[in-house]
C-alpha cells in the first residue's frame, strides 16, 4: 500500500515537472486571479471614416486620454488596417489599451460616443451644400449600423454639410434629439476666438465669442456677446461688426468663413483644427462636464423657427448628450439671420429622399 | 480716438517680452513632421512651435490649420516659413525632411538623396539655433544622424537619431499583446540599426524584473516553441506592412518623437534607445551612429548605458556598423 502510494507520488511529481516545462512563459510569469468574462469597455469611442479628419479626431482623442477603447470603421480595408496598426504601434505612449478596426460595425459595439466623419469632402471652391445628396446615401448605410451596435451612444456628426447631415443622422437613427449632435460652429467659434485674441494679444481661451447658426457661409457672429474678462467689446466700440466700423472687426468673421476654403486651397483639406475641436466635445460628453459649446442641435421652436432643422446654439454637453440649450440674447438682426439659415437648410432637407427608418 | 484694444487693455510691463523658453522646430511638414508636431502640441511640451519646408502653400496651410486649433492647445505661438529665421532660438529641432521609402524600398536606398537635402537644411538650422539639440528622424536615420553631426559641427551630445525608439515601442506593444499587459509594463530593448538588422536584446526582456528568457531559455532562437523570434521579425516588417496598407507611417513615429522631446525639454534624464556615436563601444571601430540605451536631458544625450550583450549580439552590432560605414565612406559631405 505504502509502496504504491510512493510510486503514485513519484509519478505525480514527474507529471508536474513535465507540465511545468511545457508551460508557456505567460503561464509561468502570471498567476491569474480573476477568470470571469472581461468587462465591456466603459469609455469607448468609435470614429467612422479614417480619412484625414477621422484620423485627426482619433489621434486627438487618444492623446487627450479620453477613451479606454477606440474603434475605427471604414470601407477601404487596407487603409483602415494600416491606420489601426500605426496607432497600435504607438500604444506604449498612450493610455488607451485597446484599438480595434473593421469594415464590420460589430467592432463598434458598446460605444459611448460615435464620431461620424465619413463621406465625400469639399473640393477646392465647392460649397458644403453641394455635397448633400452624395453624403445622404452614404449615411443611409452607416447610421443604422452604428445604432444597432451602440443603441445608447451619442452621435457626433462632422461630415459636411454638417447641419443637414446631423438632421439626416437624427432621422435615420431614431435616437432622441439630445443624443445627436453636429460639430457645427464649435470650430468656427474656435477660429473666431483665435483670430480675435490675436488682434488683442491674449490666449484664445481668454477671449469669449460665439458664432452660431449654420456651419458655413452664413454663420452668425454674436457681437453683443464678445468679451474679455466680462468687458463687452461692443460697449467699447458700438460699431463693432458693422460696415461703419473703422477698425473693421467684421473682417475677422469673414476670415472665419473663408478659413476652410483658404486651408483647403493651401494644403488640400483641413484636419488638425477640426480634430482638436471634436476631441474637445468628446471630453465634455465622456467626463459629464456640462460645459457649454456651440454645436448643432435641433432648434425647432426656438427663435421663431418652425421647421425641424439643426443649427448651432450654445449647448450644455454632459454624459446624456445635449443636456440643455442656453437662451442667448440675440438682436433682431441676429435672429433674422438664424431664421434665414433655417429656411435655407429646410429648403434643402425637404427634398431629400428615403430618410425614414 | 483710442482703439477698442487700447480701451480694453493697458500695457503695464516695462520689460521687453521674453523669448521662447522651450521652442521646438519641425523641419518638413509631410505626414511624419505633422504627426510629430500634433503630438508635441497635444503633450503641451512647448511655448513656441516653428514649421519649415520648401513647399510654401502646404506649409502655410498646415500652420493655419494648427493655429485654428489654438483654443484647445497650450502653445501660444505657432509660426511657419520657408526662411529658417522663424526657427531662431529653438531648444529642439526635429528633422523629418527628405524622401521617404516607397513600397518595398529599403531605408538605405534613400541615402544620397537625403544627404543632399541635409546639406542645405543643417547649416541653416545651426545658423539660427547654434545651441539646439538636433533630433534626426529622416531615413536611413543612423546614417543621416552621422551626416547631420558632420554638417552641423555640433558636439555629439547634441545630435540624436530617433533610432530604435520606435522599434522598441513596437516590440513592447507586441509583447504586451502576447502577455495581456500594457506596453509600459513590458520591458524590452531593440538596439542597433533602425531597420532590417536591429538587435532584440532577449536577455533584458522582462516584466516586473522577471527575466522572460530565464523562464524560457529558448527565447529568441529557432527552437523556441512560442516563437518569440517572430515578435522581433514583426517589428522589422512593421514599417513595410503599414506602408503597404496606408502608403506611409506617421502616428507611431510622431508619438515616439514627442516622447523623446519630452525627456529633453523637461530634463527628465530618462533612458531611451536612440541613435548615437558608438565608436569604441561593443567592439565597434568606425565612426557610426547606432541605437543604444541613452540618458536624455536638456543638454541632450549625456550618457550611454553599457548593456551586457552576448557575443552574437555584439557581432550583429559590429556587422551593422560595418554596413553603415560602407555606405558612409562613399558620401560626399
Amino acid at each position: 500500500m505504502l509502496v504504491s502510494c510512493w510510486y503514485l507520488y513519484l509519478g505525480a511529481q514527474r507529471l508536474y515537472r513535465h507540465v511545468l516545462s511545457m508551460a508557456s512563459v505567460l503561464q509561468k510569469l502570471i498567476t491569474p486571479l480573476f477568470s470571469g468574462t472581461l468587462e465591456p469597455p466603459r469609455n469607448k469611442v468609435t470614429v467612422v471614416g479614417v480619412g484625414q479628419v477621422g484620423m485627426a479626431c482619433a489621434v486627438s482623442i487618444l492623446l487627450r486620454e479620453l477613451a479606454d477603447e477606440l474603434a475605427l470603421v471604414d470601407v477601404v480595408e487596407d487603409k483602415l488596417k494600416g491606420e489601426m496598426m500605426d496607432l497600435q504601434h504607438g500604444s506604449l505612449f498612450l493610455k488607451t489599451p485597446k484599438i480595434v478596426s473593421g469594415k464590420d460595425y460589430s467592432v463598434t459595439a458598446n460605444s459611448r460616443v460615435v464620431v461620424v466623419t465619413a463621406g465625400v469632402r469639399q473640393q477646392e471652391g465647392e460649397s458644403r451644400l453641394n455635397l448633400v445628396q452624395r453624403n445622404v446615401n452614404i449615411f443611409k448605410h452607416i447610421i443604422p449600423q452604428i445604432v444597432r451596435y451602440s443603441p445608447n451612444c451619442i452621435l457626433i456628426v462632422v461630415s459636411n454639410p454638417v447641419d443637414v447631415l446631423t438632421y439626416v443622422t437624427w432621422k435615420l437613427s431614431g435616437l432622441p434629439k439630445h443624443r445627436v449632435i453636429g460639430s457645427g460652429t464649435n470650430l468656427d467659434s474656435a477660429r473666431f476666438r483665435y483670430l480675435m485674441a490675436e488682434r488683442v494679444g491674449i490666449h484664445p481661451s481668454s477671449f469669449n465669442g460665439w458664432i452660431l447658426g449654420e456651419h458655413g457661409d452664413s454663420s452668425v457672429p454674436v457681437w453683443s456677446g464678445a468679451n474679455v474678462a466680462g468687458v463687452n467689446l461692443q460697449k467699447l466700440n458700438p460699431d463693432i461688426g458693422t460696415d461703419t466700423d473703422k477698425e473693421n472687426w467684421k473682417e475677422t468673421h469673414k476670415k472665419v468663413v473663408d478659413s476652410a476654403y483658404e486651408v483647403i486651397r493651401l494644403k488640400g483639406y483641413t484636419n488638425w483644427a477640426i480634430g482638436l475641436s471634436v476631441a474637445d466635445l468628446t471630453e465634455s460628453l465622456m467626463k459629464n462636464l456640462s460645459r457649454v459649446h456651440p454645436v448643432s442641435t435641433m432648434v425647432k421652436g426656438m427663435y421663431g423657427i418652425g421647421d425641424e432643422v439643426y443649427l448651432s446654439l450654445p449647448c450644455v454637453l454632459n454624459s446624456a448628450g445635449v443636456g440643455s440649450v442656453v437662451n442667448m440674447t440675440l438682436t433682431a438682426d441676429e435672429i433674422s439671420q438664424l431664421k434665414k439659415s433655417a429656411d435655407m437648410l429646410w429648403h434643402i432637407q425637404k427634398d431629400l429622399k428615403d430618410l425614414e427608418r | 480716438m483710442a482703439s477698442t484694444k487700447e480701451k480694453l487693455i493697458a500695457h503695464v510691463s516695462k520689460e521687453e517680452p521674453a523669448g521662447p523658453t522651450n521652442k521646438v522646430t519641425v523641419v518638413g511638414v509631410g505626414m511624419v513632421g505633422m504627426a510629430a508636431a500634433i503630438s508635441v502640441l497635444l503633450k503641451d511640451l512647448t511655448d513656441e512651435l516653428a514649421l519649415v519646408d520648401v513647399m510654401e502653400d502646404k506649409l502655410k496651410g498646415e500652420a493655419m490649420d494648427l493655429q485654428h486649433g489654438s483654443l484647445f492647445l497650450k502653445t501660444h505661438k505657432i509660426v511657419a516659413d520657408k526662411d529658417y529665421s522663424v526657427t531662431a532660438n529653438s531648444k529642439v529641432v526635429v528633422v523629418t525632411a527628405g524622401a521617404r521609402q516607397q513600397e518595398g524600398e529599403s531605408r538605405l536606398n534613400l541615402v544620397q538623396r537625403n544627404v543632399n537635402i541635409f546639406k542645405f537644411i543643417i547649416p541653416n538650422i545651426i545658423k539660427y539655433s547654434p545651441n539646439c539639440i538636433l533630433l534626426v528622424v529622416s531615413n536611413p536615420v543612423d546614417i543621416l544622424t552621422y551626416v547631420a553631426w558632420k554638417l552641423s559641427g555640433l558636439p555629439r551630445n547634441r545630435v540624436i537619431g530617433s533610432g530604435t525608439n520606435l522599434d522598441s515601442a513596437r516590440f513592447r506593444h507586441l509583447m504586451g499583446e502576447k502577455l495581456g499587459i500594457h506596453p509600459s509594463s513590458c520591458h524590452g530593448w531593440v538596439i542597433g540599426e533602425h531597420g532590417d538588422s536591429s538587435v532584440p536584446v532577449w536577455s533584458g526582456v522582462n516584466v516586473a524584473g522577471v527575466s522572460l528568457q530565464g523562464l524560457n531559455p529558448d527565447m529568441g532562437t529557432d527552437k523556441d516553441k512560442e516563437d518569440w523570434k517572430s515578435v522581433h521579425k514583426m517589428v522589422v516588417d512593421s514599417a513595410y506592412e503599414v506602408i503597404k496598407l496606408k502608403g506611409y507611417t506617421s502616428w507611431a513615429i510622431g508619438m515616439s518623437v514627442a516622447d523623446l522631446c519630452e525627456s529633453i525639454l523637461k530634463n527628465l534624464h530618462k533612458c531611451h534607445p536612440v541613435s548615437t556615436l558608438v565608436k569604441g563601444m561593443h567592439g565597434v571601430n568606425e565612426e557610426v551612429f547606432l541605437s543604444v540605451p541613452c540618458i536624455l536631458g536638456n543638454s541632450g544625450l549625456t550618457d550611454v548605458v553599457h548593456m551586457t550583450l552576448k557575443p552574437e549580439e555584439e557581432k550583429q552590432l559590429v556587422k551593422s556598423a560595418e554596413t553603415l560605414w560602407g555606405v558612409q565612406k562613399e558620401l560626399t559631405l
